[in-house]
């Protein structure tokens, strides 16, 4: 990641013992853990005092099936993001709204590889 | 005949997600108590025993319908273990509160590491020492919110720890996205003092905000 800032990362996710895991593969990674919600309701209600650069999104939140519409919201300001999640087909069919999809449970690799989306897309 | 297939498609579907959704969460439970341990024997110990502190309150969500939980309910099978040598070493209290499920749970993995770490070194690890975990509901101008106390007294002088260790991280993690501050953690030399604060808004389930008896 060179002299560059690192990206700093949000997550939208409502279980926190995944929470818990990905906050500490992020920094093994060298990135910046840019805090976590987890509901969309709460993102759009605090967005204006987060910082992030791009975004993690579970596709079941604390407020319902809403991270699809999240990832279209974050998409709408700039941000790009990834889903993580175990509902491969609704992230399939919501594909448009974010860069790369990430499967539950996490393999460090997977998330290494899908981060390098965010990566290229902060460079273009 | 058609609906049924639907509906049972559906239903395979769900379950299909929701056991994903469990072996991630013990996946990351698991690498994250790895990180931790300084020996095989203690990784065993210490996951085991947040494996079964993770499926009681699922058992107890799922009992009461599989959205909600009552709080009493959690500190009750959390703290069951540690109660059956002197029951009267934990006293526990509060409002009769409804939480959701994730906060149901992410609470329950809380109480049990403070449990964990008062019977290792804290106040539970003698025989005089004792807990006191109270919880209150505090309006304030905008909402209410709930704030859970953990004091234990009588235990070993107190120092604050070289490092921080699973439970503390977790706690600060897990309280800090979830219910949106970290917990307060004082090393009194008297004796570990926890205080837990959320606004009940983000702890509530989310189609009953009548939360029986949690608004003042």
């Amino acid at each position: 990641m060179t002299a560059r800032r690192p990206l700093r990362i949000f997550y939208l996710e409502d279980n926190s013992l995944i929470v818990f895991h990905v906050e500490a593969l992020l920094e093994d990674l060298g990135y910046v853990f840019a805090g976590s919600l987890s509901s969309f309701a709460d993102l759009k209600r605090n967005f204006a005092q987060l910082q992030m650069d791009a975004a993690l999104i579970d596709i079941d939140l604390a407020d319902g099936r809403t991270g699809p519409d999240a990832a279209t919201w974050l998409q709408q300001r700039g941000i790009p993001s990834l889903f993580v999640t175990g509902r491969e087909l609704t992230a399939k069919a919501n594909a448009s709204a974010v860069l790369g999809i990430i499967r539950k449970p996490i393999e460090p690799e997977q998330l290494s590889s899908q981060l390098l989306l965010l990566e290229a897309a902060r460079r273009s | 005949m058609r609906d049924h297939i639907e509906r049972e498609i559906a239903l395979r579907l769900e379950l299909n997600h929701r056991v994903k959704n469990i072996l991630a969460s013990v996946s990351s439970m698991f690498q994250m108590t790895l990180r931790g341990a300084q020996s095989v024997e203690q990784l065993a110990e210490d996951f085991s025993a947040r494996l079964i502190a993770l499926s009681k309150v699922h058992s107890v969500v799922f009992e009461s319908g599989g959205e909600a939980v009552s709080l009493k309910t959690v500190v009750d099978i959390t703290m069951s273990p540690y109660r059956r040598d002197g029951g009267s070493r934990v006293a526990a209290k509060g409002p009769d509160i409804t939480l959701s499920r994730d906060a149901g749970t992410t609470l329950a993995l809380c109480i049990h590491e403070l449990a964990t770490n008062a019977i290792k070194y804290g106040a539970l690890s003698l025989p005089d020492g004792r807990v006191d975990l109270d919880w209150r509901i505090v309006p304030t101008e905008d909402e209410a919110f709930l704030i859970i106390e953990w004091s234990e007294t009588g235990g070993p002088p107190v120092s604050p720890p070289s490092r921080s260790g699973y439970g503390t991280k977790y706690m600060r993690s897990a309280l800090g996205s979830l219910f949106g501050e970290p917990p307060s953690i004082v090393y009194d030399p008297s004796g570990l003092h926890c205080t837990i604060r959320g606004a009940l808004s983000r702890l509530s389930p989310p189609d009953r905000d009548d939360g029986k008896g949690a608004r003042p």
